[in-house]
Order: C-alpha cells, then structure tokens, then sequence
C-alpha cells in the first residue's frame, strides 16, 4: 500500500494529464455530434457577441461589394414581380393568390463568424431564436445554398455549412431529375461530391446541380453548383459527381434562411408513415 | 505582482488570439496559433501539474470563443506534458546560462529548433483532433507544416529581435 501510494505520488503529473485529456477529448466527441449541438448555443452566445464586434469592421470594409451584389440581386427580383412578367392570359378562370399559396419566407441575416479552412467549418449568423429562427431551418444567399441551422440561441444562429462532414443534402441534376445525396469529402472549400447518379444517366461537365424538394429545407429549384468531373464509385453501377459549389464560402455575409411555413405538415404526415 | 503580470499576459494573449490571429489565413493552409508561445516561453519543470491545469484552461479558454470544442485544450495540455522533455532533448550541457531565462538558456539556432518542433507537434495534435482521426493524413501534415512555419515566422522574428537587444 505504502509503495502503491509512493508509485502514485511519483506519477501524479502523468496521471493528471492523462485525466485532462480524457476531459478534452470527451468535450471534443461530445461537441461532434450532430443532434448535440444544443450545447454549443450556450457558447455560440458568449462568442456571437465578441465576434458582431469584429465583424462592423468588416463589414464596413465590404461595403462596396456588397452593395454591388444586393443591387444585382435587386435587379433579379425585379424581375420577378407581377409588373415585369406579361400576362398572356387576360380573363383566365384561376387566379394566384399568393396569401394562400404562401410556402417559404425568407429572413435576411448576417453572417457574424464563419470558418471555411478547416474541417468541422462553422457559420454564425446574427439572428436567433427571437426572430423567429429553429434548428433544422435553411440557410441560402444570392449564389446558392448555405447551409443548416443546427442550433440557435436568443440571438444568434448557428450554421452547419455545406462543406462540413456531416452534412447530407438531397440534390438533384436540373437536366435529368436525378438526385443523390450531396456530401462534403474536407478536401476543398469550393467543391462537394454528389453521390448515387446511376450510370445510364447523361452527365455531363458544366451541369447545374439543384436542391430537390425531398429535403423539406430548401424550396426546390435553387442552384447548389455545377458538375466539374465525374467517376464510378467502387460498385461500378453509380458515378460519384465533383460539384463546384455556386456559394463561395470565403466570402459570405448576407444570408436568408428558408422558413417552410409547411413543414410542420409534412413532418407530421412522414412519422405517420413510420 | 509577478502573477499579477503574468495573469494579464495570459488574458492580452487569448484576445490577441481570437480577435486577430484567428483571422489570419494564407493560401488555404496557414492559420497561426500563436497562444502556445505563452507556454513555451516558460519553465514548467518545478511546477508541472500547475502548468498542466493552466494550459488546459488556456486551450479551453480558445475553444468557447472559436466554439472547436476541446481541440485546443487536447493540444494545449499535450505540449505542455512534453515540453520538459523536448527541452532536455534539444539543449546541451554546459552550453546553457543559468543565470538567464528558461528559453534563453539555450542558444539560439538550438532555442528555435525547440520552437518549431513544439509548433509544429502543437499543431499536428491540433489538426488530428479536429479531423478526429488519420484519414486523409497527406493533408492533416501539410496543413500542420505549414501552419507551424508560419506560426514560427512570427516566434523566430521575436526571438531574433530580442537577441539582438
């Protein structure tokens, strides 16, 4: 006992270390998992505000471009409302109601913090659970497609990005129509891979890869990137896409995130099924 | 008064961490994490499990405000077990001054040999705890090279500078 005592004492440094790895290494898996991030909000609120403050330098920085990118997508929008678009149907029976045939609404938000570089790349964004925010809700900008809220706290968001291994995205060819998952392989910030396209499909470089309206996040139709280069996966039946993604991720600021005012709707009737 | 400076230094070089060095990225790879300095800098032979615990609340003190959950309290804590060791490894009797600070003991090519290897090590531990594993090991080395050169870029200036004076 007394030389067991002597050993412990002698080695109380190594047995220390060995502790606090241990505590580190179980916060590290802990903060990993995905349906566990409701644990980072609590930090996600300490670090939101310490970033806003960096981030109004940037921004005023920035300016300039961004200006130029909300005046292109001004132009874009304007072309979308009912004066710009000649109606060739005068005294149809059906009219649009867009009251009723509301299904997503879009909430601007900034983005306060974000990393691209590493591995596990995380986005924050300035608008949290007090505008209306959830986890599991969409985020876009004017190129493409942002990412997922994983976690939110009063006011802040927190991002799962699209180049972040553990996301998993329903994406669709817009020529074909099929889809696949769209996963990220850590290698590059401006490409993901899109997997599970059956070999008789026609691909080809250049092709504009889309969301699909299986995910019930994103509304379907809205550009994800374009296929770079393609090859069999190991069971030689399907090909797994290199997309070059639309979003550039180096240079984010202002985003929207998708409300889908049906989702509850469809959730309900999914686990029905289950 | 001493603790008092040293506790200061410990809080100036966390917001100096996070609110600027965390913003450096060049070409891709190169992040600088130049907290460690903080650690390497001092002698932690008498008092190592003081050392232990205060590089872990460093490292964790970084990981709520990046929100990377434990990495660098893992590195941290782990640089800070080896450092006797490396030390001993690089430094040669006889050649050392007593008299001097633990870091200026050692001469000054055999003081940035230390460096780099702690900087390198540091961000190796770092880089594999963030990718939670060795898959794709060609990048996690390349990543860790380069970000530890570019970190010793920063360390190497301010040990020439001070040898100078």
């Amino acid at each position: 006992m007394r030389y067991f005592l002597l050993l412990l004492n002698r080695s109380r440094v190594l047995i220390l270390f060995l502790v606090l790895e241990v505590i580190a290494l179980t916060w590290i898996s802990s903060s990993r998992s995905y349906p566990r991030a409701a644990v980072k909000s609590k930090t996600a609120e300490i670090s939101g505000r310490f970033n806003t403050w960096g981030q109004e330098w940037r921004n005023f920085l920035n300016l300039r471009i961004e200006n130029e990118h909300l005046a292109k997508e001004n132009a874009q929008l304007r072309a979308l409302i009912d004066a710009s678009i000649l109606a060739q149907n005068y005294g149809a029976d059906t009219i649009r109601d867009s009251v009723i045939g509301q299904h997503y609404t879009y909430i601007p938000a900034q983005v306060v913090n974000s990393s691209f570089l590493k591995v596990n790349n995380y986005i924050l964004i300035d608008k949290g659970a007090r505008s209306g925010l959830r986890s599991n809700m969409g985020v876009i900008n004017n190129k493409g497609i942002v990412g997922v809220i994983t976690s939110v706290s009063e006011n802040f968001a927190r991002v799962l990005p699209l180049i972040h291994p553990n996301i998993s995205l329903s994406a669709a060819l817009k020529n074909n129509g099929f889809y696949g998952p769209l996963k990220w392989d850590g290698k590059s910030y401006r490409q993901a891979q899109l997997y599970d396209i059956p070999r008789y499909a026609e691909v080809s470089q250049g092709d504009t890869i889309i969301t699909d309206g299986r995910s019930n996040i994103f509304p379907p139709n809205i550009q994800i990137g374009t296929v770079i280069s393609g090859s069999l996966q190991a069971d030689q039946n399907f090909y797994r896409l290199e997309v070059e993604l639309s979003t550039d991720f180096a240079k984010i600021d202002n985003v929207y995130v998708v409300k889908n005012l049906l989702s509850e709707e469809a959730d309900s009737l999914m686990q029905e099924q289950e | 008064m001493k603790f008092l400076k040293d506790f200061i230094l410990f809080l100036v070089i966390i917001l100096l961490q996070v609110s600027i060095f965390n913003n450096f990225l060049f070409f891709g790879y190169m992040n600088p994490y130049l907290y460690v300095y903080w650690l390497l800098s001092r002698n932690n032979e008498d008092q190592r499990a003081l050392y232990l615990i205060l590089a872990f609340v460093l490292g964790a003190s970084i990981d709520i405000f990046e929100g990377s959950g434990g990495m660098h309290a893992l590195a941290t804590t782990f640089i800070a077990f080896i450092q006797p060791y490396l030390w001993r490894l690089v430094h040669k009797h006889g050649e050392e001054d007593e008299e001097a600070p633990w870091l200026q003991q050692l001469s000054l090519d055999r003081r940035l040999v230390f460096l780099i290897l702690a900087l390198f090590l540091h961000h190796l531990v770092l880089f594999t705890a963030e990718n939670f594993g060795f898959n794709n090991v060609g990048i996690l080395l390349k990543r860790s090279l380069y970000s530890s050169i570019f970190s010793f870029i920063f360390v190497g200036i301010y040990q020439f500078w001070k040898a100078r004076r």
